[in-house]
């Protein structure tokens, strides 16, 4: 087994690895691979979980610690079976927020905030950097056993096979992984290169198993005897270990910068979810059944020392089986490449969308993305940075890392690390009211506890963490000891770790959103992404016409490329009904493009872009809805305002009316008064100078008689005065008795007629066949209001042939009499008051009364339960009597 | 997404089956739907009590065998797997395209 001979087969299966990669790449560029996208091909891409740590380790670990490694395998295990739960909804928001890494779900669930992006990215590139340089000293190693092996060994420098294999890494990396920015971040060369080195390392250990089984023992039950007489014969099971290894890999399998690119990202459709299910179980399950008894046989066969992590290889060695060897160290090559390739796609595009794309943009001048440089030019060179830089720090690590015994316990302690991102990912995807305070604090604390307690410790007391530091915690508080937090002690270092650091940090996340509050964007976007079944409907957010859609195009078309934008553009004109033309800018449009570029760059980064050319009169969802919130408070306010002021004004207008009625009815008494004492002076002087006269006597008869008479008539004024008054006086104390009786209408209305004394001042027009009415009512006191009316009539009808037209008809129970004159009326403003005691419009003595008609009119009226009002429009002087034909009810009441 | 027409899959209408307010008696179809999607929910809770089991092995006296927890964890690594194809065959195959003869729709 010649070690040149490894090397020259292990370029050739590079070299047809580079070409799988660039036929499938072709392939689905012509739009014929469609087998590239089978589930099948799928589920082996999820195959990077296994890499050359658990293709070699495996066996290390079970010979180490028995049946342990199994938790490794069985935490995904129950994730995938559970897909329903988690991976469906996780996928679906991974396409429907065209999603490009998990820092980019995490920044975009939390209202697209690039910090969360940033301290993401960060976590996932301490955790990763470790687990890269594991990948590269696993070749390493595989490749020294060879040359140990070969006696004829011409190997090149030790130390420079890992650059080597690094930089042929970040060759391929750059090559197939950053083609093209695909709008969806999916990469067909790559994952189809991934798939068939899955196969490679699955029957690589198949192959392996099946000759350590049956080559080497006598097939499964000597396998189980032999475990038995074995070391590993009990099974030395830490309850504490076994639930704390299962949740921490099935936690990482989520979080893993990796696993979501391969789970997420990569997936085309959720049936392939499905497949991958039960098949990627199946596949572990598969990778694993033969690690016990190649542990086992290893441990039996091979001189004591020997590095368990390498039976995978040393055992078909040491059995002379070189080509079997080879087989193996391919699947660890494999094993190795594939995960290291995958985890710099990842990382690179975390790093360029989250930390290099916002610098770069910020360093821009506002307004300029669509003029300064090539974006798209500028992202994949970002990329391609991101992916060497990525691959050098695994390597320095490796460098620096020193001896494989801080390395080997590496792979756990960065899945630890990676699992700081579950609880936001999960309360995030699950829980509307995670907000992206209490993200950043969960993830902070997280991230500091898994540092202290497991990171640093980690390096051995040569590390930065002195053997006092460890024993007696910084500065002699013993509390804060690495591996005894809070004085409790004893616990396993890993599982206290992992304890503290995912309890404290879902506390910090619970605690934290709870009392705080999101902003408008996180709380659209965390209903898309909790609701994501519900409505896939975009974010809303740009104001429309502001952005021209030339800039948009210039800059889609730096970032997705010329033929892609123009297609978009192309396609969204159609479907505005405007071929060939640009399409208008709406708020869907730009919200969709903004989509579109958010998967290749981020949303965060494709959020601020879209946001420079939409520019200075972009409106940001924020502002859109302070700006709705506002404005409903305003209306809400004003209209408060409104009617309140309609509320005043006609407050103040009936203060006016009854200002104007008082001071009318001021003046009218004032009038009345000096006329009533006018009134009563007048017949009483006439009486007290015409009764001394006819003391005196010595006048003659005739005058005597014309004395007398007028004494006679001035009293009688006097005592119609008083009985006016009283009346009123009466009325209005409610004191008056009705004297209700039959009584016919028209008999009324001639007996007022006659009583009035309108002969020859007025003339009457009735309509008799039209009077006809019996009624029950005093008729007395009815008679006296038509009286009263047709008086008033007589005395104020300004009309040179005055005329009076009464009419009666009847209205539901009531009979309605109008008594309407031929004169000039009552003007408006005076109408308000004619009711009114002591009122007389004209100070005019020809009117003989004391202005009291009409509001002993009201009274009567009011008393019989009807009413009389003046009717305006009718031309002259009009006024309505409404009588009940029975008073008897509102008598009885009175 | 996958070119051309293809038949509907139970995966595909799930969100619609699954809906919260549906009414309280269910075509027989519909019903066996959405115990399917039960059962796709359940089936890792009872991955996890059957992997957390072995814990239970532990005595004060006695050390589990590594050869019994070999077979034990693969027996039932394999049922679930199965149990998962059968479940997600059924979710992501072709629907059936017409209701079987005799369908009732009344089933509760």
């Amino acid at each position: 087994m010649s070690f040149n001979l490894l090397v020259a087969v292990s370029l050739l299966y590079v070299g047809f690895l580079f070409l799988v990669a660039f036929l499938a790449e072709r392939r689905a560029k012509s739009g014929a691979g469609r087998w590239l996208r089978s589930p099948m091909v799928y589920t082996l891409s999820l195959s990077i979980y296994c890499t050359a740590w658990t293709f070699y380790g495996a066996v290390g670990y079970a010979a180490r610690s028995g049946l342990e490694y199994l938790t490794i395998y069985l935490g995904p295990t129950l994730v995938l079976t559970g897909w329903w739960l988690v991976l469906r909804k996780l996928v679906r928001v991974g396409r429907a927020q065209r999603i490009t890494s998990i820092a980019d779900l995490i920044s975009s669930r939390f209202g697209k905030s690039n910090t969360l992006g940033v301290i993401v990215t960060l976590l996932a590139v301490v955790g990763t950097t470790p687990y890269i340089a594991l990948q590269l000293q696993s070749v390493t190693l595989s490749l020294e056993v060879f040359a140990e092996a070969s006696p004829r060994t011409i190997a090149g420098p030790q130390e420079g096979n890992a650059f080597w294999v690094a930089a042929g890494l970040a060759l391929f990396t750059i090559l197939f992984g950053t083609r093209n920015l695909d709008a969806n971040e999916r990469h067909h060369g790559v994952i189809t290169a991934i798939a068939v080195e899955a196969v490679v390392k699955l029957v690589a250990l198949l192959a392996v198993g099946t000759f350590v089984t049956w080559g080497i023992a006598g097939g499964v039950g000597d396998v189980i005897a032999r475990i038995e007489t074995s070391p590993l014969a009990e099974w030395e099971l830490h309850p504490s270990r076994w639930a704390g290894l299962i949740f921490l890999s099935a936690a990482a399998v989520l979080c893993l910068p990796r696993m979501f690119q391969v789970l997420v990202v990569e997936n085309a459709d959720e049936a392939h979810l499905a497949t991958a299910s039960w098949a990627f179980p199946l596949y572990m399950l598969l990778m694993s059944v033969f690690v016990v008894p190649i542990a086992v046989i290893g441990l039996e066969r091979l001189p004591a020392g020997s590095n368990p992590d390498l039976f995978v290889l040393t055992v078909p060695l040491s059995e002379g089986r070189g080509g079997l060897a080879m087989l193996a160290f391919l699947g660890g090559l494999s094993s190795a490449t594939s995960m290291v390739i995958v985890a710099a796609i990842a990382l690179s595009t975390m790093v360029s969308n989250h930390i290099v794309m916002p610098l770069w943009l910020s360093r821009q001048r506002v307004g300029s993305a669509m003029v300064a440089g090539d974006v798209r030019y500028v992202v994949l060179r970002a990329r391609r940075i991101s992916i060497g830089g990525v691959l050098l720090l695994g390597y320095l690590y490796y460098r620096f890392s020193g001896g494989s015994e801080a390395l080997a316990a590496i792979g756990i302690i960065s899945f630890a690390g990676v699992s700081q991102v579950l609880p936001a990912l999960l309360g995030g995807l699950f829980w509307r009211g995670a907000t992206r305070s209490g993200a950043i604090a969960g993830l902070l604390i997280g991230f500091t506890i898994w540092v202290w307690t497991l990171f640093l410790p980690s390096f051995g007391a040569a590390g930065p963490m002195s053997a006092s530091l460890l024993a007696e915690g910084p500065l002699g508080l013993g509390w804060l000891r690495p591996e005894g937090l809070f004085g409790i002690d004893g616990m396993d270092p890993l599982v206290h770790s992992l304890f503290w650091s995912i309890g404290l940090n879902t506390l910090a996340l619970c605690t934290v959103s709870i009392l705080s509050f999101p902003s408008p964007l996180e709380r659209l976007q965390s209903a898309q992404v909790v609701n994501v079944f519900d409505h896939t409907v975009g974010a809303q957010g740009w104001a429309r016409g502001s952005a021209e859609a030339e800039d948009l195009l210039m800059m889609a078309q730096r970032i997705l490329g010329a033929d892609e934008a123009q297609d978009l553009f192309r396609k969204q004109a159609e479907a505005q009904g405007k071929v060939g033309q640009l399409p208008d800018t709406t708020p869907e449009f730009v919200s969709d493009l903004e989509r579109d570029l958010s998967g290749s760059v981020g949303a965060a980064t494709a959020h601020a872009m879209v946001g420079q050319i939409v520019g200075g009169s972009s409106v940001l969802v924020e502002d859109l809805m302070r700006v709705a919130d506002e404005a409903q408070q305003i209306l809400e306010y004003s209209s408060q305002l409104e009617e309140k002021s309609e509320e005043l004004a006609h407050t103040a207008r009936q203060l006016r009316d009854a200002n104007e009625k008082l001071t009318a009815l001021s003046v009218q008494k004032d009038a009345f008064l000096s006329q009533i004492s006018h009134e009563l002076r007048t017949p009483m002087t006439s009486i007290r100078s015409f009764s001394e006269l006819l003391r005196e006597g010595g006048l003659a008869a005739p005058d005597q008689a014309r004395f007398s008479l007028i004494i006679h008539d001035e009293a009688q004024r006097l005592t119609r005065l008083l009985d006016d008054l009283l009346d009123l006086g009466v009325m209005e104390s409610a004191q008056v008795s009705l004297n209700l009786g039959p009584a016919r209408l028209p008999d009324l209305l001639d007996r007022a007629i006659a009583a009035a004394a309108t002969e020859g001042q007025l003339t009457i027009r009735r309509e008799p066949d039209r009077e006809d009415y019996e009624l029950v009512t005093d008729g007395d006191r009815l008679s006296q209001v038509f009286i009263n009316l047709i008086a008033n009539a007589r005395k104020y009808c300004d009309s040179p042939t005055p005329e009076l037209t009464i009419t009666v008809r009847e209205d539901g129970g009531d009979l309605v009499v109008d008594f309407v004159d031929n004169g000039a009326g009552i003007d408006e403003k005076s109408r308000a008051i004619i009711f009114e005691k002591f009122v007389r419009l004209t100070d005019t003595a020809s009117a003989g009364g004391a202005g009291l008609g009409l509001a002993i009119c009201q009274e009567i009226m009011a008393r019989l339960g009807g009413d009389v009002a003046y009717l305006s429009d009718r031309g002259g002087a009009a006024f309505r009597v409404r009588i009940p034909r029975e008073a008897s009810a509102v008598a009885a009441a009175g | 997404m996958s070119e051309g027409k293809r038949a509907a899959r139970l995966i595909d209408i799930a969100d619609e089956v699954d809906a919260e307010n549906i009414p309280l008696f269910l075509a027989h179809q519909t019903y066996k739907r959405r115990r399917l999607m039960d059962a796709a929910r359940l089936l890792p809770l009872l991955g996890l009590v059957l992997m957390m089991f072995p814990l239970l092995w532990l005595g004060p006296e006695n050390e589990p065998r590594t050869a019994t927890g070999v077979i034990y964890i693969f027996v039932t690594w394999a049922v679930l797997t199965l149990a998962a194809y059968l479940i997600a065959r059924r979710l992501s195959g072709p629907l059936p395209s017409e209701p079987e003869a005799g369908e009732r729709d009344d089933v509760v």
